[in-house]
C-alpha cells in the first residue's frame, strides 16, 4: 500500500512537471488571415485613449489615421486649415523643442526659452490644464494669406495629446472661437 | 524511519502553521493591492517561494515565506496524513474525500496559476477580430505577407527577448541578434540639435528615435512598453538594426534573399479558429452624468469549423463561453466605437467545483459512518 501511495505521488509530480514544461514558450510559427498593415502609432502606455470630444457642425470629418485620432478640415472658399488630434507617450519632447520644431515648419527662427515663455499660455478646461501655442508664419502664400497654427497640449495619465490647427491663417483666425469651444467640450474618461 | 518521517509530516502542527500563513498572506497581500495589480501580487505572494524585500536596487531580502512553501508543505501534510491515519480503510472513506478534495482545490489552484490565460479582444464597431492580445506578455514578429490566402507569422516571445542571445529558425532566412531589450521604456523623438546621440545606424524609424529606460509598471491598468534593439545576421555577417518597440506599432520591414518580411514588437497573439464581429456596442449612462449605467455589445459569432454562426449579446455578469474561452465585457474607448473583452481560458475552471461537492460530500458521508457508529455503540 505504501508503495503504491509513492507510485500515484510520483505519478502526480510527472503529469504536474509535464503540463509546467507545456506552458514553456518557445518560437511559434502559424497562418493569420490577411490583415492590412497598419501605419505607424506612438502610442502611450496606457491601453485605450479615452477621450471624447464634439465638433463644430461647420467641420468636415477626415479619416482618422494611426497617427491621428480626430482629423477634421474647415473651408472657407478656396482657403483651409486641418485639425488633428494625435496621442504621444507623455513627455514626446520639450514644449520649448516642439515649438521651435513647428516654428521649423513655418520657417521661423528658433527662440530661446525666455522668447518662448512669451508664447505659451494656458487654459484650464474641465480639471485640465491646456496649453495653446500660435504661431504665424511670416511667408506669404500664393493666395495672399500666410500658414498659421494654433496647437493645443493636454495630458491625462501617461498620454500627451496634441490638438493642431494648421492652415490659412484667415481661417484659423475667424475659427478660434469655435476652437477654444472645441476644447471645452473635451472630456476624458477616467 | 520511513513511518517516522510520514508521521513527522502527518502533524497538525504543521496544518496550522499552514493556514496562518496563508491567512498572514491573504491579508498582507489584499492591503499591497492599493499600490499595486492583482496580477503582481498574486505573483509576489503566492506564485513564490518566499515575500523579497529590495531595501536597496539590487539587494532583496527573504522577509516572509511565499505561498509556494505553504501551499507544498500542505499538499505533503495532507497526503502524509492520508498514509499515516490509513485514511483509504472504508471506514474512514469521509475523511479521506475531505482530504482528497483539499489536495486538488490546492494543487488545482497552482495548476490554474500556470495553465491559464487571460488576454484582451478589442474590436471597432463594424470590425472582426480573430485575436485576443496579452496585457503583459509581447512577442516579436517577423510576417510574410508574400502568400495571397494568409500571412505567415514566425513568432519569438519576449521571453527569448529577455536573455539577450541569438535567436535562430529554419523558417527565417537570418539570425537575430537581441542588442538591447528594455522590458519598460518611452520613446521620443530626436530634438535637430542632439547630434551623434545615436552611435550605432539604425533603419527605419529608430533612427528618428531616442530610447529612454524606464522602471517597470505594476499596475494592472498599466502596460510596461518592452522595446528593444534587434541586428539581422546572415551568417555573422550584420544585415542591418532595427529598433522594435510596443510604443511603436510600425510597419517595419526587411527585405531578404528576395522576400519581405514585416517585423514589430507587439502584444503576444492569441489567435482564434473563429471570428468575432461587433455590430454595435451600447453604453448607457445615468441622465445628465457620465457613470456609466450598463455596457453591452452585439457581436457575431462565426465558426465555420463548428457551422457556427449567431448572434450574441454580451454584457455585465453576461460573458460567451466558445470553446473553452469565456469572453467578459470589460471596457469600452474611442468615443463608445469600440469594446474590450476580457479573455480568459482555464482548462481548469470546473475543478474548484469538483473539490468543494468532494469536500462536501466527504464531510457528509464522515457524519453518516460517526452516526452509524455512535448507534451501534448505543445498541
Amino acid at each position: 500500500m505504501k508503495f503504491q501511495a509513492v507510485k500515484i505521488i510520483l505519478l502526480c509530480s510527472l503529469i504536474t512537471l509535464f503540463l509546467v514544461a507545456c506552458k514553456e514558450t518557445d518560437i511559434q510559427v502559424y497562418n493569420t488571415p490577411k490583415e492590412t498593415p497598419k501605419e505607424s502609432l506612438a502610442m502611450a502606455s496606457k491601453k485605450d485613449h479615452d477621450i471624447r470630444w464634439k465638433s463644430p457642425s461647420n467641420w468636415e470629418e477626415l479619416p482618422k489615421s494611426n497617427f491621428r485620432i480626430g482629423n477634421y478640415k474647415v473651408s472657407k472658399g478656396n482657403r483651409s486649415a486641418e485639425l488633428s488630434i494625435s496621442p504621444l507617450p507623455k513627455g514626446a519632447g520639450s514644449l520649448g523643442a516642439n515649438i521651435n520644431r513647428w516654428r521649423g515648419q513655418l520657417q521661423l527662427p528658433p527662440q530661446t526659452q525666455e522668447e518662448l515663455q512669451k508664447e505659451i499660455k494656458t487654459k484650464q478646461i474641465n480639471n485640465k490644464v491646456f496649453t495653446l501655442v500660435e504661431i504665424t508664419s511670416q511667408i506669404k502664400q500664393k493666395n495672399n494669406d500666410v500658414q498659421k497654427m494654433l496647437i493645443s497640449i493636454v495630458t491625462d495619465h501617461d498620454t500627451t495629446y496634441f490638438i493642431k490647427f494648421n492652415g490659412s491663417s484667415s481661417v484659423i483666425n475667424s475659427e478660434k472661437k469655435n476652437f477654444i469651444s472645441f476644447l471645452e467640450t473635451i472630456k476624458f474618461h477616467d | 524511519m520511513i513511518k517516522k518521517i510520514i508521521q513527522r509530516c502527518a502533524s497538525l502542527t504543521i496544518s496550522n502553521i499552514c493556514l496562518s500563513g496563508f491567512f498572514v498572506l491573504v491579508f498582507w497581500s489584499t492591503m499591497s493591492q492599493t499600490k499595486k495589480g492583482i496580477f503582481i501580487v498574486q505573483k509576489e505572494f503566492f506564485q513564490s517561494f518566499f515575500i523579497w524585500w529590495a531595501p536597496v536596487e539590487g539587494i532583496k531580502i527573504p522577509i516572509f515565506i511565499g505561498g509556494l512553501i505553504f501551499g507544498g508543505l500542505l499538499v505533503i501534510n495532507l497526503i502524509a496524513s492520508i498514509i499515516y491515519h490509513r485514511l483509504y480503510k472504508f471506514k474512514k472513506w469521509g475523511l479521506f474525500l475531505v482530504h482528497v478534495g483539499l489536495l486538488m482545490l490546492l494543487l488545482g489552484g497552482w495548476l490554474s496559476s500556470l495553465l491559464t490565460t487571460e488576454t484582451q479582444m478589442k474590436i471597432k464597431e463594424g470590425q472582426t477580430q480573430f485575436y485576443s492580445e496579452s496585457s503583459r506578455a509581447a512577442e516579436l514578429v517577423f510576417i510574410d505577407r508574400s502568400n495571397p490566402a494568409h500571412d505567415r507569422v514566425i513568432s519569438i516571445p519576449d521571453t527569448l527577448l529577455a536573455k539577450q542571445g541569438t535567436i535562430t529558425h529554419p523558417d527565417l532566412p537570418f539570425s537575430v541578434r537581441i542588442d538591447h531589450y528594455y522590458l519598460n521604456a518611452q520613446l521620443t523623438m530626436r530634438q535637430f540639435t542632439e547630434k551623434n546621440i545615436q552611435t550605432e545606424p539604425l533603419q527605419g524609424v529608430g533612427s528618428r528615435l531616442i530610447v529612454n529606460p524606464l522602471k517597470p509598471v505594476v499596475k494592472d491598468e498599466l502596460m510596461n512598453l518592452q522595446t528593444a534593439k534587434i541586428t539581422l545576421l546572415d551568417q555573422n555577417q550584420a544585415i542591418g538594426s532595427w529598433l522594435v518597440s510596443m510604443a511603436l506599432n510600425p510597419r517595419q520591414s526587411v527585405t531578404y534573399k528576395g522576400k519581405t518580411y514585416d517585423l514589430s514588437l507587439r502584444q503576444a497573439r492569441y489567435y482564434n479558429p473563429y471570428s468575432l464581429t461587433l455590430t454595435k456596442f451600447t453604453h448607457e449612462r445615468y441622465p445628465g452624468t457620465d457613470i456609466p449605467k450598463s455596457f453591452s455589445s452585439a457581436v457575431i459569432l462565426d465558426d465555420p469549423e463548428m457551422g457556427e454562426n449567431r448572434n450574441v449579446l454580451i454584457y455585465m455578469n453576461h460573458p460567451l463561453r466558445y470553446r473553452g474561452k469565456t469572453f467578459f465585457q470589460a471596457s469600452f474607448g474611442e468615443n463608445d466605437t469600440l469594446t474590450v473583452f476580457q479573455v480568459v481560458e482555464n482548462p481548469l475552471w470546473l475543478e474548484p467545483y469538483i473539490s468543494s461537492i468532494l469536500i462536501a460530500f466527504g464531510l457528509l458521508l464522515h457524519f453518516i459512518i460517526r452516526l452509524g457508529q455512535g448507534a451501534k455503540k448505543r445498541v
